[in-house]
C-alpha cells in the first residue's frame, strides 16, 4: 500500500493548531521538518509559557532567550520565562522592549543574584496591552523614584511582584497607573511599609512576607476590594490598620506559619482579630501542648468562617495518642458562631490529626463541610474507617458533611475533578 | 417505523436535521447533536436546512464518526447546563465524576483510528467548526510528535525534507535551545 504524506494535506491553519498544542521546545523543533513547516512556528503569535505544566523546559539562559527572539519576530502573546541574570540579559531585555507583548509577561530571575533593571520601554510601549504581569527578582525604576515606572497599563488585570526592588512611592503610583487592575500580589517587597493607594477596580489583594513590619494598611481608597490575604504578616504589629470600614471586603484571610515554629511564633496574649474570616496554618500534631496552642490561637479569631490546616507529619505516627483530648471550647467563639468550612491538607490519619478533626466536628456548631485531603491513597474501606474515627464523638452541626479528597499534584483540572471525591455522608 | 401522525412525533421530527455526506448518504440527527457544529448552527439560524444539509467535504464514513462524537458530547453539554458546579453538592460531584470518566473513556476509544482517518476527522472538525473535536484530534497528533526528533517525525508522517543543508544548519543554530 502506498502511503500518502497526509499531514501535508492539512492547510497551514491546521498545522498551526497542532503546533499550538505543543510545548515550547517541541513546537520550535517543528521548524526543522521541511521548508513549509519552517514557516509555521514563526508565523504564529509567540506563546512561550514555561510555567505551563505541559512545558518541556523550565529554564532558559540569556543566550537561548536571544535566539528565540531572533528566530521568532512575530507578535508575542505570552512571554513567561525563568532565567538567570548575567551576560546577555541586558541585550535580550532591550530586544524584547522593542517588540510588543499582548497578553502575559512573566520574567523571573533566580533569586539572590543581581536584580536586573527593566527597561522603561518594556512596560511602556512594549507592554501597553498586557493583561498579566508577573515579575520576580528585578528592579523597577531608580531607588528613590517617586513616579511610576510605567506611564500607564490600560489593560492590566493581574499584577504580581515578588522580590522586586521598587520604591514605595513608585509602587503606589504604578498601581494607580493601572485603571483596570483586578488582582494584586506583593511578595517580599523591599522597603514597603505602607499599603495605601487608590484603585477603583482592585478586588483581590495578597500581601506576603513584607521585609519590614508594615506601618500602615488601609482599604479606604480601594472601594471594590473583596478579598485580602495576608501571608506571614504580623497584623498585631501594624499601628494603622484599617480594614472593612463600609467597604465590600468579604474575605480577610491570614496565613500563619507552623504552630511552634521557632522563627515566627505567635506569642500568647495577643488581642483577638475579629475581622479575619479565613485562617491557614500548619501543624505537626505530635504533641498535646502544640494542639492546645492551636486551639488557643483559634480563640483569637472569633469571626472565622474558613480554616485550613496543613498537616506536617514529619515525626513518628504517634499511634498511641494522648488519651482523651478535649480542650475547653467556650473561649473559641468561632466554633460557636461562624466556622463553616475546614480543610485538612496532607492528612495522614495520625492520632493527633484525627483528634483535632474530631474536636472540631464535635464542637463547631455551624460547620457545613470538613474536607480531608489525604496524601496517601486510601481504599473506600480505609476512608470509611477514618470517617468513623473522626466522628466517634458525633457532630455539633446537623449539616456537617465530611469529604475525603486525594491530594494530587496535577494540573489537569478535568482529571482532578473526575478523581475528586469520595463523599461519605455522616450519620 | 411505528404509525406516523401524532402531534408529539411531529414536534420531535421538527427538531431533526438531515445531513448529507459527499457520497449522498443521509443521516438524521437531533438539532442538539447537529448544533455542536458551529457551521450547522449558523445554517439552522439562517433557516437553510430544509431538505437536508449537504456536506460535500465529508464522506459518509467520516460523517458517521463525527455524529457519534457529537451525540455523546451533546448529552454531556446538556448535563452540564443542568448542574451548577458547587463543590459542596456531593450528589452532583458523584454524578459528574462518573460522567466525566465515561466521557474521557469515550474520547480515548474514539481516537483509536488509523492516521488517515485521524486527518480526515481533523479536516471535518475544522470544516464543521466543532471546537472540541478539533482540539481532541489535533492534540492526538501533537502528542504523537512530542519528544520526537525531527527525523523521527518526518519518518512517521512521510514529510519530505526540502530544506537545503545551509537552511537546515541555520535553523538548527537558531533552535539550539530546543535541543538541549
Amino acid at each position: 500500500m502506498e502511503e500518502e504524506d497526509r499531514i501535508s494535506l492539512l492547510p497551514d491553519c491546521l498545522l498551526s493548531s497542532i503546533v499550538h498544542l505543543l510545548p515550547p521546545k517541541a513546537a520550535a523543533r517543528t521548524m526543522l521538518l521541511s521548508r513549509r513547516w519552517s514557516r509555521i512556528w514563526p508565523s504564529m503569535p509567540l506563546d512561550l509559557n514555561l510555567d505551563s505544566p505541559d512545558s518541556d523546559i523550565r529554564f532558559l539562559t540569556a543566550g537561548s532567550i536571544s535566539s528565540i527572539l531572533s528566530s521568532h519576530r512575530g507578535a508575542i502573546r505570552r512571554f513567561c520565562v525563568t532565567t538567570l541574570a548575567g551576560v546577555g540579559t541586558h541585550a535580550w531585555l532591550q530586544t524584547l522592549a522593542e517588540r510588543r507583548i499582548d497578553d502575559s509577561l512573566a520574567l523571573r530571575w533566580a533569586p539572590d543574584l543581581q536584580h536586573p533593571t527593566l527597561p522603561r520601554a518594556l512596560l511602556g510601549s512594549a507592554g501597553v496591552s498586557l493583561r498579566r504581569l508577573d515579575l520576580h527578582c528585578c528592579r523597577l525604576g531608580t531607588p528613590n523614584a517617586t513616579r511610576s515606572p510605567v506611564p500607564t497599563m490600560p489593560r492590566l488585570d493581574y499584577l504580581y511582584l515578588s522580590n522586586v526592588i521598587i520604591s514605595e512611592e513608585a509602587l503606589h503610583r504604578m498601581i494607580e497607573a493601572c485603571p483596570l487592575l483586578h488582582e494584586l500580589r506583593l511578595f517580599m517587597i523591599d522597603g514597603l511599609r505602607r499599603i495605601v493607594f487608590r484603585s477603583l477596580t482592585l478586588a483581590i489583594m495578597n500581601i506576603s512576607m513584607p521585609r519590614l513590619p508594615l506601618d500602615e494598611f488601609s482599604v479606604r481608597e480601594t472601594p471594590n476590594l473583596e478579598s485580602v490575604t495576608f501571608e506571614y504578616v504580623d497584623l498585631w504589629w501594624i499601628p494603622a490598620l484599617t480594614v472593612g470600614v463600609g467597604g465590600k471586603v468579604r474575605e480577610l484571610g491570614l496565613k500563619l506559619p507552623v504552630v511552634d515554629s521557632p522563627s515566627r511564633n505567635i506569642v500568647p496574649n495577643k488581642s483577638p482579630l475579629p475581622f479575619i474570616t479565613s485562617l491557614d496554618f500548619g501543624m505537626e500534631f505530635t504533641a498535646r501542648g502544640q494542639m492546645n496552642k492551636a486551639v488557643q490561637m483559634l480563640s483569637l479569631f472569633p469571626c472565622l468562617r474558613r480554616l485550613e490546616i496543613g498537616c506536617f507529619n514529619f515525626g513518628a505516627m504517634n499511634k498511641h495518642g494522648f488519651g482523651e483530648w478535649d480542650p475547653v471550647a467556650e473561649t473559641v467563639i468561632c466554633l460557636k458562631k461562624h466556622l463553616q468550612h475546614v480543610l485538612f491538607k496532607g492528612f495522614c490519619g495520625t492520632v493527633g490529626e484525627v483528634e483535632f478533626a474530631r474536636y472540631l466536628i464535635a464542637r463547631a456548631k455551624l460547620l457545613t463541610s470538613m474536607e480531608i485531603n489525604h496524601s496517601v491513597e486510601w481504599s473506600l474501606d480505609e476512608i470509611s474507617r477514618q470517617k468513623d474515627l473522626i466522628c466517634d464523638r458525633g457532630k455539633a452541626s446537623l449539616f456537617a458533611q465530611l469529604y475525603f479528597t486525594r491530594n494530587m499534584i496535577s494540573h489537569d483540572t478535568r482529571r482532578k475533578k473526575a478523581a475528586f471525591l469520595n463523599s461519605v455522608a455522616m450519620i | 417505523m411505528a404509525s406516523a401522525g401524532s402531534g408529539d412525533e411531529k414536534a420531535a421530527a421538527a427538531a431533526m436535521i438531515t445531513l448529507i455526506s459527499s457520497d449522498n448518504e443521509k443521516f438524521e440527527v437531533t438539532e442538539a447533536t447537529a448544533t455542536l457544529s458551529q457551521t450547522i448552527r449558523h445554517m439552522i439560524e439562517d433557516g437553510c436546512t430544509d431538505g437536508g444539509v449537504p456536506l460535500p467535504n465529508v464522506t459518509s464514513k467520516i460523517l458517521a464518526r463525527v455524529i457519534e462524537y457529537c451525540k455523546k458530547h451533546a448529552t454531556a453539554a446538556a448535563g452540564e447546563e443542568g448542574s451548577s458546579s458547587s463543590f459542596s453538592d456531593a450528589a452532583f460531584l458523584e454524578v459528574d465524576r462518573a460522567f466525566l470518566e465515561e466521557l474521557e473513556e469515550f474520547d480515548d476509544a474514539f481516537l483509536e483510528v488509523d492516521r488517515a482517518t485521524l486527518f480526515d476527522l481533523i479536516l471535518a472538525a475544522n470544516y464543521l467548526d466543532i471546537k472540541g473535536l478539533l482540539n481532541l484530534t489535533c492534540q492526538k497528533v501533537a502528542d504523537s510528535v512530542k519528544g520526537k526528533t525531527p527525523e523521527q517525525i518526518r519518518e512517521m508522517y512521510n514529510i519530505v525534507n526540502d530544506l537545503t543543508p545551509e537552511e537546515e544548519a541555520e535553523i538548527r543554530r537558531e533552535t539550539q535551545w530546543a535541543f538541549e
